[in-house]
């Protein structure tokens, strides 16, 4: 691709180790597109809203695509998800929910509360770049999507 | 009076006088005594005048006098014909004296007021036995009842154990995985991305450290696939067992490829009743043993087909390995258990329990024919449609 991707991403998970990783997967997986990062559901919905520190617009864009842990501390993935649909201008934000427990009921909870994708976080390093390599070729590639004029 | 009726008169003052049980005339209108026998002093510890100064009412227990008087004024009112009650009644010295009294109307003369005819026996002596066995019941219908409760309160606490334990044991292998993959991430990321600070025997041990942490992974998962196997709900129904076999070959293609294994399947297999992912995993790890326990240097061949018998479908998954001894071919489906070294067959010693639990899920059977270095050939045997009710309740269970 000549011009760069300038399609945000914004990770959304408390486990710094798990956020290192990711972000090396990517790089390995060619995604260069900007990435930002929140620590839980209280978080990611501030930075959304554009309250506290994320009143800046401009070094917190909205995303095209967040990267959701489930098990986070104080407002975790669920009800992360449920706020987001519920806000119309992020009705079509896609979520993949990228998380190390992955119960039926909760695959299905995820699904029925609005997610776009679920997939268990990968403990070896090689099979997590392998992951992100079919994120970029899905999701920023292959997938058509309703953008809205905010993701723009 | 003439000389006969005298006579009947004179029998019948006798026979009431002599019975051996309490006789008493009671006036219908006011309930008194107008006649009673010696019996009846004898049994209430009245003289006959004190008996004759009385109403029935006045012999009867107070607490069931409102009764009995209920019982009487039908009886006068003509509804019952044939009166026979019993009623506590107080002797003179106050204990309590049970007694059956049947009564009848007697012919009514002119001038006289009704009156009835009362025989009275003293029934204390079988009252007390009755109520001896009644007190020796209630006990035991007390303790029949507290122990099912008791039953049902411990079920309801152990189920609640289970499930809370399973909650646990859950989060706890979840919660496990994060540092297992930190362990992993950070080595190869130092393997990776510093391999000039690192001679040989450092590379050795973090390469070491890395298969460490994978074989933690494995047990991990193994043990969350174990536990759900163990405790969901397991709706059962008929099951394609050749898509179910179609999409574990495709899943181990490239182990099949890589130890250059045969895997000969004698298509189409019978239909069962099952779960598809309880099934999976149980075929999935018997064709893995079948694929991992080979000598060295030798390509495996398996052949997998089913047979099928009136009611039972079995399937067959044989193999050219090496086989295990009739001695250990029970203890080969306990959890953690393993009977070769793990350098020569990596692995986490629970796939064929996880094979038992499932197996015991379906209400299904396992077995196996096998010689040490001569192979093996396991079967697993299902019912081709719902089994009776019976057997539905084990799985259920389980």
């Amino acid at each position: 691709m000549n011009t760069i991707d300038s399609r945000v991403i914004l990770i959304s998970d408390d486990n710094d180790d798990d956020v290192v990783f990711l972000r090396e997967a990517m790089r390995k997986a060619g995604i260069a597109n900007p990435t930002y990062r929140v620590r839980d559901g209280e978080g990611l919905i501030q930075y959304l809203s554009g309250q506290g520190v994320y009143t800046d617009r401009e070094p917190h864009p909205i995303p095209f695509l967040i990267l959701l842990d489930l098990k986070m501390p104080r407002t975790n993935g669920f009800e992360a998800i449920a706020w987001i649909r519920q806000q119309p201008i992020f009705r079509r934000i896609i979520i993949v929910i990228l998380s190390g427990s992955f119960l039926p009921d909760e695959i299905i909870q995820a699904y029925d509360l609005g997610a776009n994708s679920f997939l268990a976080k990968p403990t070896q390093l090689y099979h997590l770049i392998e992951l992100m390599d079919d994120v970029r070729k899905y999701w920023f590639s292959r997938n058509r999507h309703a953008l809205c004029e905010s993701c723009l | 009076m003439d000389a006969p009726e005298q006579e009947i008169e004179e029998d019948y003052r006798t026979a009431f006088e002599l019975a051996g049980v309490g006789k008493a005339h009671v006036d219908l209108g006011t309930g008194r005594f107008t006649r009673v026998n010696s019996k009846c002093c004898e049994m209430t510890g009245n003289s006959a005048e004190e008996l004759l100064g009385m109403t029935f009412k006045d012999l009867i227990h107070p607490d069931a006098q409102e009764e009995a008087l209920k019982d009487f004024d039908k009886f006068v009112s003509g509804n019952v014909s044939d009166y026979s009650v019993e009623w506590p009644c107080v002797c003179k010295d106050g204990k309590t004296m049970w007694a059956v009294i049947r009564a009848k109307m007697l012919p009514s003369q002119a001038g006289q007021p009704k009156r009835m005819l009362a025989v009275i026996q003293d029934i204390s002596t079988r009252k007390a036995a009755e109520q001896a066995l009644l007190q020796a019941k209630i006990p035991r219908t007390d303790y029949a009842q507290e122990l099912e409760q008791r039953v049902a309160e411990r079920t309801a606490r152990l189920e609640e154990t289970i499930k809370s334990l399973d909650t646990f044991c859950y989060s706890v292998a979840h919660d496990l995985r994060a540092p297992v993959r930190a362990i992993h991430g950070y080595v190869s990321m130092l393997i990776e991305q510093h391999p000039q600070q690192l001679d040989e025997t450092g590379k050795e041990y973090l390469k070491r450290i890395m298969a460490a942490a994978r074989h933690m992974d494995d047990l991990i998962n193994d043990l969350l696939v174990y536990g759900r196997m163990s405790h969901l709900d397991l709706p059962l129904g008929e099951v394609d067992v050749n898509r179910i076999l179609t999409g574990i070959l495709e899943n181990l293609a490239g182990e099949i490829k890589a130890r250059k294994a045969n895997v000969d399947v004698k298509w189409p297999l019978a239909a069962v009743w099952g779960h598809p992912n309880v099934l999976e995993q149980i075929l999935a790890n018997l064709i893995d043993n079948a694929l991992k326990f080979v000598p060295a240097g030798v390509a495996p061949q398996i052949s997998i087909w089913s047979e099928e018998a009136e009611a039972t479908v079995r399937i067959y998954v044989k193999d050219n390995g090496i086989g295990i001894a009739p001695g250990h071919q029970e203890r080969i489906f306990r959890i953690f258990e393993r009977l070769n070294n793990s350098k020569e067959y990596p692995g986490t010693g629970v796939g064929l329990a996880l094979v038992k639990k499932g197996v015991e899920r379906l209400g299904a059977k396992v077995g196996l024919e096998s010689k040490e270095g001569a192979g093996s050939c396991f079967w697993i045997e299902l019912t081709k449609t719902k089994p009776p009710a019976t057997s539905q309740k084990t799985v259920s269970t389980a």
